[in-house]
Formats: structure tokens, C-alpha cells, sequence
């Protein structure tokens, strides 16, 4: 198969406004978010930093850096984005659109309104699932409004074949109104003790693998082919990694309790799914693999390929890493140490937060029918991501193990903290790089909806005559 | 990993999503990513039956 030939692209199904609407407030929570994270690195190192002033303490901070990079800059970016994708795959708008501005601006306030209520001292005590109840309310029935939307423009398409990314998105949603539900509503309430602990650890995993997880795959599935200008490597592997995610996440979650009071059986199905966990990822890695192989050079062409395949390529270390780490033998000394943030990290931010970024970079001018701003902001944006998020992660797993270590052969906690210092602190400059990578990125794309050169044609002509798609 | 050839006409079977505009081939198991499956299918089994406790 050669390359891909233009055809017309139906961005007239998609309401252009809302979805920029939602990602460049994705843009704003996607660089506020790791800013706490930053303010929160340096507190381990001048741990009087900020005063004592209530609200930018350590406690109070922390669930605002998690909430608002799982459902601030993670979850905003993911709407807009299916608001996006799902009338392209489906060839029909999406259902309700009069909702969606309604969704717009509750989502919003939403999450403004419950980062607030965590710096003021509300907090649910559920691990990312911090929001206080009533704000929970409001989320909840925004996600079940997202849902209804997605899964009738999905039974209502005209495009009869269903693209692995609405297996993904439809799935995802429909967990997460369970899930969100279960953690924030029945969660808190009942099953006192270990128990509840168990069932923490899978509502918290179910926001990972079955939300998370899902809806990334979703956005990566849809632009790597694109961005590649190649056809999707292997539909029987889409079917296998998808299946497999399914099956096997839901198991996963008490890995957060090995060596605790939970059923030791419990723990060992836990370590299981874990391991199993490697065939979606090697199936999905294998088959963005695939996509690009012969077609490496849009990655020179394309800030939507370079934040994908960085993204697939953290994907594969942060997923090994976590599989491995459930293994007792590993847990001993991994367990309650930086080699955990490590994968959350890795997972989270490496992956997830750059396929939606890649995302961005592809949508954002499309619509905006606009260049992109600046290459060179875009540049500076890939590389202070990539050298700092690499420096952040080999840190975390370096300073995880020394410290699993040091415990372990009975060194003293309080020697143990001193011994991370420089880690955290090398962690807090990685961080820096980071997020002013991100700044200059988000600052690029709003300027490119605000002021970008308009978009003439959708199609340039090369040298020989013939047309090649307008790419970032 | 590897992309090499598949043999059967289905696997190089090419589906077009239009209104996405996505290409996307039938394809197959490459087979060391199948070796994989099997392996983890066996230690899963192994891992299982050894750590099974009340």
C-alpha cells in the first residue's frame, strides 16, 4: 500500500467551536496541574516553602495536582477530543449537541469548583477520587450526559463499521459512569476495614486501566494512522489488545495491597492480572509499531507522530515496569517508595498526557484553520518534555530503589528520607523542564487559534506536482 | 518486533474508514508476539496453581 491519498474530510460533522472550547481549556489545566506538581516537588526539599498558609500546603495540594491531571487536563482534553472523533467515525453529528455546551461550561465549573473545595480542606479521602460529594453529583451526571451522547451517535452512525477507537471510547465511558459512581458514592459509605482498602485499590485502578487506559488508546488509535499517512497495522492485534485490556484490568487493582491483611488468594490474582497485562500493551506497541514501520520520516514532519511514538515509548517501559512491580519479589523493595511514582508517572503523564497533547497539536489548527503559531515553540516544547520527563522518570526509579534498599538491609526511615534529597531535588528540575515545555506548547496552540496564519488550502503541492496533506 | 510479510491475502486486506478517513489492514499475530501469549498463558497457570493461599 502506498501512501494514503487525499480525500474529502468531513470536519463539517464536528462542532469546531466546542471542541476548541474544551481543549483550550484543556490547555489551561494541562499546564496549571503540573505546576502544583512542581510547587509539591520543591516542598520536599524546603519543606517550609509556601509558609504554613492552609490551602498551598503539602496535603491540600497533592489531591489538587492528582485530581486536576487525572480529570482537569487528562479528561478535558479526552471530551473534546471525542467530541472530535466520534462524528468523524460515526459520519453523523454528534447526538444532543445542544447538551454539549451545557457539558462545556459543568465540566468545568465542576472542576474548578472541586480543586478549590480540596485546597480549603474537603476532601472525600479516596484516592483519585478526592472531590467532595457534591461535586461528584455534578460530575457524575455530566458523564452520564457524555455517555448517552456518545453511545446513540454510535447506534445512529452511517459508517457501519465500527473503528477500534470507538470500541475504546464507548468502553471507557461506560465504565467510568460505574466506576465513578461506585468510588465516590458507595465507596466511602460502607465495607469498613480491609476490605474497603481492597476495593479502594480497585476503584483507583479502575480510574487508570478502565478510564484512562481506554479513552488514551482511543485518541492514539485515531492519529497514528493519520499522522503516519499509513494504514492501522493489524486489526486482529486491535482485537486482542482491546479483549485483553478487558479481561484482565479488572483484576488488577488489590496489587496496590500486596503484603497487607487482604486474602493472600486476592493478592495472587492481582500479581496474575498484572503479568497478563503485558499482552494488550506488546499487542498495542506491536501494532504502532506496524503503522510506522516505512514511515519514520512524518516523524520529522509531524508534532502529532513525535508526541505519539514518545508517548508509545514510555508506554512500554511505564507498563513493564508496573506489570513487573506487582511480582512479591519486586514488591518488597518497591513498595512505598518513589518506584511507584515512577510508573504513575510514566503512565500518566509519559503516555496519556502526550497522546492528548499529540492530539491537540493535530485538531486544534485543523479546526482553528490555521498554521500552526511556531515550529520552534513546538520544537522547545518536545525537547523540554522529552529530557525532562526522562531525567523525572530514571530519577524516581533510581531513588525508589536505593530507598527500597536502604530499608530493606534496616537503615534508619529518617537516613532513608536525607539519602532522596538530591533525587528530589534533581526530580524538581526535571519537573521545571517539563512544564515550561508545556507552557510554551498550550501558549503556541492558543496562539495559533488567536493568531496563525489562515489555512488556504488543506493540500500543499510538492516539487513533482503532486499534493501531500497540510501536517503539524 | 516485526512487520514481516504476512502471507494471506486477508491479512493484507485493507478496510477504509470514509468519513474518519483511517485505513486500517486486516492483518495477523506476528509470532513472536504469539511465543509471548503462550509463555505468559503457561507462567499464569504455573503462578496460579503455586501462590494459591486462603
Amino acid at each position: 500500500m502506498g501512501e494514503i491519498p487525499l480525500s474529502a474530510e468531513r470536519d463539517d460533522l464536528v462542532d469546531k467551536e466546542l471542541v476548541l472550547r474544551f481543549l483550550l481549556s484543556a490547555a489551561f489545566w494541562l499546564v496549571f496541574a503540573p505546576t502544583i506538581g512542581v510547587i509539591l516537588s520543591i516542598k520536599f526539599n524546603y519543606f517550609g516553602f509556601l509558609g504554613s498558609i492552609p490551602w498551598l500546603t503539602w496535603g491540600r495540594l497533592r489531591p489538587v495536582h492528582v485530581m486536576g491531571v487525572i480529570f482537569g487536563a487528562f479528561t478535558t482534553a479526552i471530551v473534546g477530543l471525542t467530541y472530535y472523533m466520534v462524528p468523524r467515525l460515526c459520519g453523523v453529528r454528534m447526538y444532543k449537541e445542544s447538551w454539549s455546551r451545557a457539558i462545556f461550561w459543568l465540566w468545568n465549573l465542576g472542576l474548578t469548583a472541586g480543586l478549590i473545595s480540596l485546597a480549603l480542606g474537603q476532601n472525600l479521602g479516596i484516592e483519585a477520587g478526592e472531590f467532595p460529594i457534591w461535586d461528584d453529583i455534578l460530575i457524575e451526571i455530566v458523564l452520564v450526559m457524555i455517555t448517552i451522547q456518545v453511545i446513540v451517535t454510535v447506534v445512529r452512525r452511517r459508517e457501519k463499521k465500527l473503528y477500534v477507537t470507538l470500541w475504546y471510547l464507548t468502553a471507557a465511558y461506560v465504565w467510568t459512569v460505574f466506576n465513578y459512581a461506585f468510588g465516590h458514592f458507595i465507596l466511602p459509605f460502607s465495607m469498613p476495614g480491609v476490605n474497603n482498602a481492597a476495593m479502594h485499590g480497585l476503584y483507583i485502578h479502575y480510574v487508570v486501566g478502565l478510564w484512562i487506559t481506554p479513552a488514551g488508546l482511543a485518541v492514539i488509535y485515531y492519529f497514528l494512522p493519520l499522522s503516519a499517512q499509513a494504514p492501522l497495522y493489524s486489526h486482529k492485534l486491535s482485537l486482542i489488545g482491546f479483549w485483553s485490556l478487558a479481561f484482565f484490568y479488572p483484576f488488577v487493582g488489590t496489587h496496590h495491597y500486596i503484603y497487607s491483611p487482604i486474602p493472600y488468594w486476592t493478592q495472587t490474582i492481582a500479581i496474575v492480572a498484572s503479568m497478563m497485562l503485558i499482552i494488550p500493551v506488546w499487542t498495542v506497541i506491536q501494532n504502532f509499531y506496524g503503522t510506522f514501520v516505512g514511515h519514520w520520516k512524518r516523524l520529522q514532519e509531524s508534532y502529532t507522530a513525535k508526541f505519539l511514538i514518545l508517548g508509545a515509548f514510555y508506554y512500554l517501559i511505564g507498563c513493564f515496569q508496573g506489570s513487573t512491580e506487582a511480582l512479591r519479589g519486586v514488591q518488597t523493595i518497591t513498595h512505598f517508595t518513589d518506584f511507584v511514582i515512577a510508573h504513575s508517572h510514566l503512565t500518566v503523564f509519559g503516555t496519556f498526557i502526550l497522546w492528548v497533547t499529540a492530539g491537540m497539536y493535530y485538531v486544534i489548527p485543523r479546526l482553528a484553520n490555521r498554521e500552526l503559531y511556531s515550529k520552534s515553540l513546538a520544537q522547545w516544547h518536545y525537547w523540554l518534555t522529552l529530557a525532562g520527563f526522562s531525567l523525572m522518570a530514571s530519577v524516581l526509579v533510581l531513588q525508589g530503589l536505593m530507598q527500597g534498599t536502604m530499608l530493606e538491609q534496616g537503615a534508619d526511615f529518617v537516613n532513608s528520607m536525607a539519602a532522596m534529597k538530591p533525587y528530589w531535588f534533581t526530580r524538581t528540575i526535571a519537573g521545571v523542564s517539563m512544564d515550561v515545555g508545556a507552557a510554551l506548547g498550550m501558549w503556541n496552540l492558543m496562539l495559533t487559534v488567536l493568531q496563525g496564519e489562515p489555512i488556504v488550502s488543506h493540500a500543499v503541492e510538492t516539487a513533482d506536482g503532486n499534493l501531500e496533506p497540510r501536517w503539524t | 518486533m516485526s512487520t514481516e510479510p504476512d502471507q494471506t491475502p486477508e491479512a493484507e486486506r485493507i478496510e477504509h474508514y470514509e468519513s474518519a478517513n483511517i485505513y486500517e489492514r486486516h492483518g495477523s499475530v506476528p509470532k513472536w508476539l504469539a511465543v509471548v501469549y503462550i509463555a505468559l498463558g503457561i507462567w499464569m497457570i504455573y503462578y496460579l496453581m503455586h501462590y494459591w493461599r486462603p
